[in-house]
């Protein structure tokens, strides 16, 4: 469905990449896993990384969903790789993490760090303030 | 090797899946399909798999809209779809003729097809179909085969008991001798569509029930069912349910059941009524000393419908029913010689059944097979004239043509042009044609006296029927013109005057040939059935039918006729008063012992009760010794009379035949026997039907029957007050019965009314085929004309006058007309000769026949080519030279 307030030539999900770097906390491990794994980082191997990092289910589906989201975004960018018999025969498609990606990552972390910092010590220690 | 996951599955991902994304996701999951086969087995991880493929079917990788190659076929479509309508309109006249034509075969065809499948749904309403059959026998006499659909009546109870295959059964009998009255409060009628059925009729057939329960509604010897529209007769708007009908003015029946009358079965009853009742009411009659059916194993009355277990027990079931006929009436009586019992899929006897006595009238799958072909004959010629019609058409444009494959057209594309132009007209005709049906079915079943409905009910289904078949006739019919069109040279089409009429000028001719071969062969039809049916109307029975009137209620009369008869002897204008058989009606067969002899084969004859009047009212003569006389006292007892056909039968001269003992067992008890001598032979009369010679009869005294009158007046007047006198005696000797009567030649007549149906459909068919055929003629011919029009220019130039010119242009077509009646006629005579075998006095063919038919259609065609040459041939050269 087109959605009404596009105008000629603009898609939904130019519409989503609108909302700028807002990242979701799925998304953020996607980036990040697609970091860790660098030079191998298909569908597949995210999801195993993912699972075995969070000790959740994560369905391979949903990971392509961000993959293809992050990547309308720009945060990644895609090329085709090689085939091999376990696949059959059909080639993987591997993700790398674009500048703007890592910068988003970074941007993220390094709010984080703000924030940790700025809550007082006490909050971790216990005791009444 | 690990196995592959489902190829389907793969399918389904690539069908939906961006082709960005696909090769990447089917590799995902391949792989995680081979990890979970070595983990989990096949089974699971196909399974898994597929869940995997169906969470993958989200927005995110679905094709998007503008990843389908973008074609440009839709707009191609809107830009034939204006041209196909320009052009339409550019040729108005040659357009309307097309349309109409082709509506009008569309028309027909669908109507002939709904017949056609009316008669084939008959009796199909019944969920146990399959397993219904119907109980026939037949027995041999002197030869032929004699088939009847009636078994007695006892035998219901002994297929019950003996045959375990047998799950339920329903007999019908109606009561044909005489005509039963009804009445409800003040309502009386005389019904004859009044059966006895058995209570297990509701279980056998499933002939719905608006109210009343099927599973009792005949249960009580009191009870009657009838259908809403007679419960409307009878009670108007009230609920007829728990009301009383009084049966021949003495049972109460209480009114059980409704029945709706929506379906089609071969048993056409307004009323059923229980066969106890038959059985009780002739019980008490004294008349017939106790008579109860369900003894007589002699007398066949019961149509009787079998229900069995399965289909397939059928086999068995007859075969065992042969050898239990056989030995059954060996023992029963000795003057039969073999019962064949044999039996009849309920499906099959609508169409397939042709006995003495059925139930019903039924159908002929012959005559429906007829319409059949007769449909696809006329939808036929209405495809060639449209075919002939779009290609003659089509060399008008071979400058649009040759234009467009200049410019770059393909070859595929113009097909496709052609193709949308002539769907496009066959829709609009489609369009059309169902208008012209909503005003010819009724007015085609009011005049045929059928009932043809087209079942609207399967709405979508029909229609969507009818626009497919219109969009494959669109596209056959356009793809010859179409390809022939697309196969034009430009080079020819762009140089200058392109004339078509080489190339396709053959085929053209041969549509124009077959066409009116069929029309042909159907005008020989027309005149054919016409010329036979005057005969049978014409044809001499062999006795006088003139002047004489048949009473309904006559048979009723036994005590009143000698007082009602002497009272209409004083009358001038009545020539004689009748009671016994009346000619035109069927009588019965009866078996005879010859002086004496026990014979094995069945003698086996008519049978007529007649009166004293019967050779004087109806102008028989005697051929051999003398009529009964009132003056010998033993004729009412101990004389009968043969006619020719039967002395013929017997081996004998006139003269042998006088005095051989004749003896039969029979009467109401059929226990009663008689014992007679010929006194003498009668000249044969035909007195049954054309169809059959002249049936072998012994006519024997008696006093009861059917009564007529013979009168005898010069004018219609006259005749109308001479009936009302006698309708004055009718009520003072027998108020209780209504004065109802019938012209005996008229219900001669009635006996062809089934051909005379089937001539008159014939003929509105035919007639219809051949006005499509000129139609097309018309068109054909206006549009050589317009292409030869420089030419006739010409011509009158030179100095040619108008017959000259007129004679050129009808000359082409009429050679053709003249080579379909060549072709047509050894096929005409092939199958009217066919048709004609079926009556035993039949019109010799006559070869004037086919040459009437060939000229009628020579002078038609050549009507509606003359119009259009002599537009051509009168109009003034300059308009057609003045542009070279």
């Amino acid at each position: 469905m087109q959605f009404p307030l596009l105008g000629k030539g603009e898609t939904n999900t130019d519409l989503f990449a609108m909302k700028g770097t807002y990242l979701g906390e799925f998304e953020e491990l996607v980036l990040l896993t697609v970091g860790i794994l660098t030079d191998d980082a298909y569908g597949l191997a995210i999801t195993d990384e993912l699972e075995s990092r969070t000790k959740r289910n994560v369905t391979i589906s949903s990971v392509h969903k961000s993959l293809v989201r992050l990547e309308s975004k720009g945060f990644l960018k895609s090329s085709m790789g090689g085939a091999s018999k376990e696949r059959g025969g059909r080639a993987k498609k591997l993700y790398q993490l674009t500048n703007s990606g890592k910068n988003t990552v970074n941007e993220s972390r390094r709010l984080r760090n703000h924030m940790w910092n700025d809550v007082p010590k006490i909050v971790w220690e216990g005791g009444e303030l | 090797m690990t196995p592959s996951p489902p190829n389907w599955m793969t399918k389904f991902l690539r069908w939906y899946c961006r082709k960005d994304l696909v090769d990447g996701i089917e590799g995902d999951l391949y792989e995680l399909h081979q990890r979970r086969v070595k983990k989990l087995g096949q089974r699971k991880a196909n399974l898994l798999y597929f869940l995997n493929t169906l969470l993958f079917f989200q927005p995110f990788a679905l094709k998007k809209k503008n990843q389908i190659r973008k074609l440009n076929s839709m707009d191609m479509f809107r830009n034939n779809l204006r041209i196909a309508i320009r052009s339409l309109l550019k040729t108005k006249s040659i357009s309307a003729i097309n349309i109409l034509g082709l509506a009008i075969g569309i028309s027909s065809f669908i109507m002939m097809i709904a017949y056609v499948f009316g008669e084939l749904s008959y009796d199909q309403f019944n969920s146990k179909a399959e397993r219904i059959f119907r109980v026939t026998y037949s027995y041999e006499t002197r030869g032929t085969n004699r088939a009847v659909p009636r078994v007695a009546f006892p035998l219901k109870q002994r297929l019950l008991e003996n045959y375990p295959e047998v799950e339920k059964i329903a007999r019908f009998y109606q009561n044909r001798m005489d005509a039963t009255t009804l009445k409800a409060g003040e309502n009386l009628f005389t019904e004859e569509k009044i059966f006895f059925a058995d209570p297990e009729v509701f279980d056998v057939f499933d002939f719905p029930l608006l109210s009343g329960n099927p599973s009792t509604a005949l249960q009580s010897m009191n009870s009657i069912v009838l259908t809403k529209e007679a419960a409307v007769k009878y009670f108007g708007d009230v609920d007829p349910m728990g009301r009383t009908i009084l049966y021949k003015n003495r049972d109460k029946l209480e009114v059980t059941g409704i029945v709706e009358k929506s379906t089609k079965s071969h048993i056409d009853f307004e009323f059923l009524v229980p066969v106890e009742l038959q059985r009780q009411r002739w019980k008490r009659d004294n008349n017939n000393n106790g008579y109860d059916f369900e003894q007589d194993w002699k007398w066949s009355g019961a149509w009787t419908y079998v229900l069995l277990d399965d289909p397939s027990s059928r086999p068995a079931f007859d075969a065992r029913l042969l050898e239990d006929g056989k030995d059954l009436f060996g023992r029963v009586s000795k003057t039969r010689v073999e019962y064949n019992f044999a039996t009849q899929p309920l499906l099959d006897i609508h169409l397939k059944s042709d006995m003495i006595s059925e139930i019903g009238i039924n159908g002929n799958l012959k005559q429906v097979y007829g319409f059949a072909i007769i449909a696809f004959l006329i939808l036929l010629i209405a495809c060639i004239n449209f075919i002939n019609l779009m290609t003659a058409q089509s060399t008008n444009r071979a400058k649009e043509i040759g234009l467009r494959k200049v410019m770059g057209a393909h070859r595929k594309s113009l097909v496709w042009q052609f193709i949308t132009e002539s769907v496009l007209v066959t829709l609009l005709a489609t369009l059309l044609s169902l208008i012209i049906l909503e005003a010819m079915v009724p007015v085609f079943n009011s005049f045929m006296g059928q009932n043809v409905s087209i079942p609207y009910m399967q709405l979508p289904v029909l229609i969507i029927g009818i626009l497919i078949g219109a969009v494959v006739i669109g596209a056959l019919a356009g793809s010859y013109p179409s390809f022939y069109l697309s196969n034009l040279k430009p080079i020819l089409t762009l140089r200058g005057n392109y004339n078509g009429e080489s190339s396709n000028a053959r085929l053209k001719k041969v549509f124009v040939v077959v066409q009116f071969t069929v029309a042909n062969m159907l005008v020989v039809g027309i005149i054919v059935v016409q010329m036979q049916m005057n005969f049978v109307k014409g044809k001499n029975l062999g006795f006088d039918k003139n002047q004489t009137i048949v009473l309904e209620h006559g048979t009723k009369i036994d005590d009143e006729f000698e007082l009602f008869r002497s009272r209409l002897t004083n009358s001038t204008s009545i020539a004689g008063t009748y009671k016994g058989y009346i000619p035109g009606t069927g009588g019965w067969q009866q078996s005879f012992t010859i002086d004496g002899e026990e014979v094995k084969e069945a003698k086996s004859m008519g049978f007529k009760n007649i009166g004293y009047e019967f050779l004087d009212l109806f102008q028989l003569e005697m051929a051999a010794g003398r009529n009964f006389s009132r003056v010998f006292a033993t004729d009412s007892s101990q004389a009968i009379l043969l006619n020719e056909a039967a002395v013929r039968a017997l081996g004998w001269s006139n003269e042998e035949a006088l005095g051989k003992n004749f003896s039969w067992i029979g009467g109401n008890d059929n226990k009663t026997k008689f014992s007679t001598k010929v006194v003498g032979v009668m000249k044969d009369a035909n007195f049954e039907s054309l169809y059959q010679p002249v049936r072998p009869s012994v006519f024997k005294l008696n006093f009861f029957g059917d009564v007529a009158i013979k009168f005898n007046v010069s004018s219609m007047k006259e005749l109308l007050t001479s009936i009302e006198s006698v309708e004055e005696v009718w009520k003072e000797t027998s108020p209780q019965w209504p004065f109802e009567f019938a012209f005996l030649d008229r219900q001669i007549e009635d006996q062809y009314k089934k051909e005379e149906r089937l001539g008159q459909m014939v003929q509105f068919f035919a007639l219809l085929a051949i006005l499509i055929a000129c139609m097309g003629l018309f068109g054909l011919a206006s549009f050589t004309v317009k292409k030869r029009t420089k030419e006739i220019g010409v011509r009158k130039v030179l100095g040619a006058n108008i017959s000259s010119i007129v004679f050129v242009i009808m000359k082409g077509f009429v050679v053709l007309v003249v080579v379909s009646f060549v072709i047509s006629t050894p096929v005409a005579y092939y199958f009217s000769n066919n048709w004609l075998q079926n009556f035993e006095y039949r019109i010799q063919l006559n070869p004037i026949v086919f040459v009437v038919a060939g000229v009628v259609s020579i002078v038609v065609a050549g009507l509606a080519i003359l119009s259009q040459s002599w537009n051509a041939a009168t109009a003034n050269p300059i308009h057609a030279l003045k542009d070279e």
